[in-house]
């Protein structure tokens, strides 16, 4: 086997910062002041058609791909697509011969399932991961992607004297494929906003090549330069007069529940289906508080994710598998409540219409109790 | 009722070596039950942590039979919730001493201590399984970061624990046990070991040292 040595290829921090224009500051962090600033009055307002605008201008050698299914086949390294680098995974399973130089971008939905129980604003599990991505490449290639990505944040009128810059050399594990990598994080203002990783040696086909990985989220973009935003805006008026942390804990997992939903995923208790259900559960649990309107929750993840997905399944089979499992999940509640409260302990098919299953409830459970209940949960 | 205590020590391996023993863990959970994973000793960037959800929740479907099972997954710079939401506590394996550096950084003994004393259950495996015994010098050989630390929870009756035992450990396994004075109980891959009140049940091989 072939033995790579990454130390004869590994950049130094202190020669990317020089090669980058970048000034040390404090806490090995770098800042971008020999670059050309940007004064704020300028700013724009950033929609999705303004950044990919900008991003795509600034990229234009590149190739501009659709997404790929954020539902990824069984046996790769995560369920769900969390960026759109895992198209190197895709063309690794379908032999596909990589040219020199394979560039592209892309707009990715994405799932990210370890932060479901830490969802506030600023964070989430479902978003739009713009990814600008070089396979095949060389090492040079991260240092113009750094300088075309400021070129792209100077377009879209962002503050550059805001922006600080980490950077890290390290190793992952990605599934079974190890490899090295150059880390670049940059920050705004403190808040982490896109990353650019320059993998020495990923593992593909019978090679080990360099690739370039240039990642940052269309929603935390737009909202860390207006942190009282809404950080969904497609759901602006369910934030009004409301603790927006709680408001986005709710909303994010019926958004990332329609995101799944649309490739034909359903609900069940093994992989992609098991994810679903959790996310159900999540925000059955959260809405006992805020009660928004589920099927107006779902339209409108609806009408946004479907920009990406051009092959979605009907939105009334949505409408009816996601509120169908939000049902069986809050049924589970109102068993737990009537075990916790009442020590009643019932074993009631709980896979059917809330109203349905209030219905049977009520030839087992006295009036009282399934009165009591209603007016804790309904 | 109320529910009795257990920690579950297991000495590693695949998703099918372990298979057995997880089952036992399994078996003691109630529909509709939640565990708490924690998978802070591996070092992974948050491609990597998506892959150990992936497999934590794999791990579970093969389980949980027609049980409803839920988990939540902590990552290291998070805060720890509070254990009473959960039915277990699942420490996965990794890099012992960052796994100890943590469990001592987020204040957690005293929470695991009373999370037991409140029936709940532990699952530790490798690394997992290590912090929970009384010394972790057991696997010395990991502490590249010079960690001062090496006092494990000692959740486990005064034993320490190696796990992916062989019997070509045995030589520096004794060695570290006259030198340290350590009690060791190591556990071969495809064994495990449940602590529960006072006693101790054995799957699969084990040798005390």
């Amino acid at each position: 086997m072939e033995k790579f040595s990454f130390n004869e290829y590994r950049f130094a921090e202190n020669d990317v910062a020089n090669r980058l224009g970048l000034v040390e500051g404090v806490d090995a962090l770098y800042t971008l002041e020999n670059i050309n600033n940007v004064e704020s009055k300028e700013r724009v307002s950033l929609t999705r058609e303004v950044i990919e605008n900008s991003l795509f201008e600034s990229f234009s050698d590149y190739k501009v791909l659709k997404s790929e299914s954020v539902v990824r086949p069984l046996g790769e390294s995560t369920l769900f697509t969390t960026s759109g680098v895992q198209r190197i995974e895709t063309l690794a399973k379908n032999d596909v011969p990589l040219v020199s130089q394979e560039k592209f971008v892309t707009s990715q939905p994405v799932i990210r399932s370890q932060f479901m129980d830490k969802i506030r604003q600023g964070t989430s599990t479902s978003f739009v991961n713009y990814s600008v991505e070089s396979f095949n490449t060389s090492n040079e290639t991260m240092i113009e992607v750094f300088k075309k990505y400021i070129q792209c944040i100077e377009k879209l009128k962002i503050d550059t004297s805001k922006i600080t810059v980490e950077f890290s050399n390290g190793s992952e594990k990605w599934g079974q494929n190890r490899f090295d990598n150059f880390v670049t994080k940059i920050f705004y203002e403190n808040i982490e906003f896109a990353d650019i990783a320059l993998i020495y040696n990923y593992p593909f086909s019978k090679n080990k090549i360099p690739i370039v990985d240039l990642g940052f989220g269309m929603e935390r973009l737009i909202w860390m330069l207006d942190r009282e935003s809404p950080f969904f805006p497609e759901y602006a008026d369910y934030y009004v007069n409301s603790n927006k942390d709680l408001v986005t804990g709710v909303l994010d997992p019926i958004r990332s529940m329609v995101l799944i939903a649309l490739d034909g995923t359903g609900p069940s208790n093994a992989n992609h289906g098991y994810r679903l259900r959790q996310f159900s559960k999540r925000f059955v649990d959260r809405n006992l508080v805020t009660k928004f309107d589920e099927n107006d929750l779902i339209n409108k993840a609806y009408l946004f994710w479907t920009q990406f997905n051009h092959d979605a399944k009907n939105i009334d089979l949505i409408l009816n598998t996601i509120k169908l499992e939000n049902s069986r999940n809050f049924n589970a509640l109102l068993l737990k409540k009537l075990r916790d409260d009442h020590e009643i302990d019932l074993n009631i098919d709980i896979n059917r219409s809330s109203e349905d299953f209030i219905t049977n409830l009520g030839f087992s459970v006295k009036k009282e109790i399934i009165d009591s209940l209603k007016n804790y949960f309904l | 009722m109320k529910k009795v205590s257990k920690t579950f020590i297991s000495g590693g391996g695949s998703k099918e070596q372990t298979q057995e023993f997880d089952s036992l863990f399994f078996s003691e959970l109630a529909n509709n039950s939640k565990i708490l994973y924690i998978p802070v000793a591996l070092d992974r960037d948050y491609k990597g942590f998506e892959s150990c959800f992936d497999w934590f929740a794999s791990l579970i479907n093969f389980h949980q039979g027609s049980k409803d099972i839920d988990f939540e997954m902590i990552l290291k710079d998070a805060d720890v919730p509070s254990l009473k939401n959960f039915d277990a506590v699942y420490i996965g394996g990794g890099n012992t001493y960052k796994l100890l550096n943590y469990i001592y950084t987020k204040e957690l003994k005293i929470k695991l201590k009373e999370f037991l004393e409140s029936g709940g259950l532990i699952y530790g495996g490798s690394a997992g399984a290590i912090i929970l015994g009384k010394d972790i010098r057991t696997v010395e050989e990991e502490n590249n970061e010079n960690y001062l630390s090496y006092e494990g929870l000692n959740f486990l009756g005064g034993y320490s624990i190696k796990c992916h035992f062989r019997d070509s450990d045995s030589v520096a396994l004794i060695q570290k046990a006259n030198k340290y004075g350590l009690k060791i109980l190591a556990l071969p891959e495809k064994s495990g070991v449940i602590f529960s009140n006072k006693n101790i049940s054995f799957v699969g091989e084990h040798t005390e040292l």
